[in-house]
């Protein structure tokens, strides 16, 4: 056996501009296949990224059926031993109480419906960075108290820093939450269905206005590991019970998100099976010039009395070399360019960016450094060339000795 | 005579040329299929925004779209329904009340936007009544009918024949509550719409607003297709200066920048594939060189001097590519019409898509005009491809080329 891998090796690098052609397309084929991949891939996570900040977190935990029916009256009371439990697991990076519901708001003649949330304002801005997001007056401070409103619900009621809204809802165990506010900030996100649907106040005016003293409706959890996002929730899972709460993800959360990403990806996967096809092309023919190449070399071979089964497991094993070399250049080559774009990714022009921004996401396509990636893409080059390979094994399978020699 | 010789060279090793004219087709195939796709994915959008959405122009006093105020209304409007109608070109007008509200059922409540329509000329120009899912588009006999998108009666936990309580200012400005019965569910791509849009009967909601009757929020026009929009904006405009007048690509920019990105991301695919397509020619071409390395040291030898060998070389890339690219161009034509007819089920992921208003069934389609502007590029890349290979090949030192390998 030793022996075959040596003559596979030696036969490798007696024709160095040959192998070298072959070993460029492979290596190509991961290159290309990486680098489509990884743009993909990191628009998405920056896409969760964004869109989790600005909304749920990764992983939220409510009162059981709060999600069904979103009311105050579905909300939990606040206690230690949970907030412990949760500041203790590692992958859990910021923990963001609040409680929201669903109000009428209005000023003069206009009312809207808007989507209250008491937040903890520290780390609410250390969540999303609220705080650089304010437009006009101030962020919550020790010495100012009131709410913040999207500039979509400021012009739409007409209101700006200092002026009164009124507020009308239910609270805790049905109570009629009724309330005047003054607006201290206004605040501008990128997506405009937050801008026209979102009021902030500090989380124990929350409490305040709908009775419900030391109550939240949810705990977001920002995670320092969102790749590990399954594990979490199933440890946080095991440690409340699920008998009085529920332990939610984002995929669950924001449908909409998901469905998008998923939507996104099944073009994409298109793509990807297009370049495939196109790549494996490169290399079946790179391998079909090869064994054109070799015709003579094989004749005598099995001529002088070759067996032409070893024969073909020394071209298996020169593929295999040829195969394993390329990816791994491959891979060795793709990675700083990955890490460049990861770090300085591609910024999106035009109109294109208005997309992203109003879907609440930063205009940019970095690169993702999943290792998932660069294993599958491997893998999948590995497979093109070795189906590749099946063409120069029917040949020497079957070729005629006399009609090779001649030539 | 170098021509005849490149020629000859083409089809005296057959398999290799079929190797080099196969991938250049592929290649073509990859870029057109994938430009095809991405571009039947942003026209399904659009067309669907203009049948189920705005219609193709949109007609509202200025500020209307700032607030949906009710004051803010197109006086007579029946009227410049009937101007509008007697415009060449124009197939449907229909006019509606629009305005912001909250619905209720006893368990939970949501932010909607109701739409008082007249369901006879509504379906003239917006198709909803196609996609309604359970139940009727509306029902004469049952008063205060309304029909909701399915994510809403999911979310509210409402279905047919559910009564829902809609709280809403009126005319004058106060809140008023009135009652609603279910009695059709539709089920648009964009999950967005389904969420918020309530469709009610204009009388209904008059009734209950206080709203004028002969007046209307907006007023939606179809028409026989979308390359007269621009002309009949101008015309319609001109005759009503007062009133605000927008194409469907005014009112949802979302669309423009939609196809903005996907041409963005599809050019960058494309770019990928013919990177791929072009080293899979190089590596070709300088085996084939190599193979041929006796050869070429021969007629180097017996006195073809390099230019000719040069031009040789390029000549017979340039008819690899140029039948590589009948062949991909044909195979392209035919797939694309095929599909743009049958279409790719995505369904097994038809969630994600429909989310962002797209159909689970994606309909490749192509502009006639691009076939050409592709195998042009990939004959240029062709050519460019061949230039190192060609260069390689007048490299050769005859004397040890001819001595073979």
């Amino acid at each position: 056996m030793k022996q075959y891998f040596k003559l596979a090796w030696r036969n490798l690098w007696r024709n160095k501009r040959r192998t070298f052609i072959t070993l460029a397309s492979v290596l190509l084929a991961v290159l290309l296949s990486i680098c489509m991949r990884s743009m993909q891939k990191g628009t998405y996570a920056n896409m969760i990224g964004n869109a989790v900040r600005f909304s749920t977190g990764y992983i939220q935990i409510h009162a059981k059926g709060y999600w069904d029916k979103p009311t105050v009256n579905n909300s939990f009371e606040n206690n230690d031993k949970l907030i412990n439990a949760l500041t203790k697991n590692d992958n859990i990076s910021l923990i963001i109480p609040r409680l929201e519901t669903f109000v009428l708001a209005s000023s003069g003649e206009h009312t809207k419906g808007v989507q209250i949330i008491g937040i903890d304002p520290e780390k609410e801005n250390q969540m999303n960075g609220i705080s650089k997001k304010i437009k006009q007056g101030s962020y919550f401070s020790k010495e100012v108290d009131g709410i913040i409103i999207g500039d979509g619900i400021a012009n739409y009621l007409e209101l700006s820093v200092g002026d009164t809204m009124v507020i009308l809802g239910q609270g805790f165990q049905g109570i009629t939450a009724a309330g005047q506010f003054p607006v201290i900030g206004i605040f501008h996100f990128p997506d405009d269905r937050m801008n026209n649907a979102l009021v902030y106040l500090s989380i124990h005016s929350a409490q305040n206005l709908f009775a419900a003293p030391d109550r939240f409706t949810s705990i977001s959890l920002m995670l320092n590991k969102p790749r590990q996002i399954e594990e979490t929730k199933k440890n946080l899972e095991n440690l409340l019970g699920t008998s009085n709460w529920e332990v939610m993800e984002w995929q669950t959360m924001n449908k909409a998100l998901t469905q998008e990403i998923n939507g996104d990806n099944a073009g994409g996967i298109i793509m990807l099976v297009i370049l495939y096809v196109v790549i494996a092309f490169g290399v079946f023919g790179t391998i079909l010039m090869m064994t054109m190449e070799r015709r003579k070399e094989f004749a005598v071979m099995v001529a002088i009395g070759m067996n032409r089964f070893r024969l073909i497991l020394i071209l298996l094993l020169e593929t295999f070399f040829i195969g394993i070399i390329g990816i791994l250049s491959g891979l060795i080559i793709s990675f700083p360019i990955l890490v460049y774009f990861n770090l300085n990714p591609v910024k999106i022009t035009g109109t294109a960016a208005q997309m992203f921004e109003q879907f609440g996401i930063e205009p940019i396509m970095p690169a993702s450094l999943d290792p998932q990636i660069f294993i599958n893409q491997g893998i999948t080059v590995m497979i093109i060339s070795l189906v590749a390979s099946i063409y120069p094994l029917i040949y020497v399978k079957r070729f005629k000795i006399l009609d090779a020699l001649k030539q | 005579m170098i021509v005849n010789i490149a020629w000859r060279n083409v089809w005296r090793n057959k398999l290799r040329s079929f190797v080099v004219i196969a991938a250049i087709a592929l290649g073509l195939w990859g870029g057109i299929f994938s430009y095809a796709f991405m571009q039947g994915m942003s026209d399904q959008q659009i067309n669907s925004t203009i049948h189920t959405e705005t219609g193709h122009i949109q007609v509202n006093q200025p500020k209307f779209l700032l607030n949906y105020d009710l004051q803010t209304n197109i006086k007579n409007s029946v009227n410049i329904e009937k101007t509008i109608r007697s415009f060449s070109g124009v197939k449907g007008v229909t006019s509606s009340i629009q305005l912001t509200a909250m619905a209720s059922t006893a368990v939970t409540s949501f932010g909607i936007k109701i739409n008082g329509i007249d369901p006879e000329s509504f379906k003239t120009v917006n198709e909803l009544n196609k996609y309604i899912i359970k139940g009727n588009f509306f029902d004469e006999k049952i008063p205060n009918s309304a029909i909701i998108g399915q994510q809403l009666a999911e979310k509210l936990h409402a279905d047919l024949h559910s009564r829902i309580v809609i709280t809403l200012q009126s005319y004058t400005g106060e809140i008023t509550y009135f009652a609603f019965k279910v009695v059709g569910i539709y089920k648009l791509q964009n999950s967005e719409y389904n969420e918020q849009m309530v469709f009610v009967k204009k009388k209904d909601l008059q009734n209950a607003i206080g709203f004028p009757n002969g007046n209307a929020s907006v007023i939606n026009i179809l028409l026989a297709n979308n390359e007269i929009t621009d002309s009949l904006e101008r015309q319609i405009q001109a005759k009503f200066p007062n009133l605000q007048v927008q194409t469907w690509l005014e009112l949802s920019p979302m669309m423009q920048v939609m196809s903005g990105t996907l041409n963005q991301m599809s050019m960058i695919f494309v770019f990928i594939i013919l990177l791929a397509l072009a080293f899979g020619i190089i590596n070709t071409m300088l085996m084939a060189v190599m193979d041929r390395t006796r050869e070429i040291g021969m007629l180097l030898s017996i006195g073809m001097n390099q230019k000719k060998v040069f031009s040789m070389i390029v000549l017979e890339t340039l008819f690899l590519s140029l039948s590589g690219s009948i062949v991909g161009l044909i195979i392209s034509i035919i797939t694309v019409y095929y599909f743009g007819i049958h279409g790719i089920d995505l369904s097994f992921i038809s969630e994600g898509i429909n989310a962002i208003g797209f159909s689970s069934h994606v309909y490749p389609v192509l502009d006639i005009g691009f076939y050409p502007k592709f195998a042009f590029m990939v004959i240029v890349i062709a050519l460019i491809s061949s230039l190192l290979p060609a260069r390689r090949a007048i490299k050769l030192n005859p004397a040890e080329a001819v001595r073979g390998e």
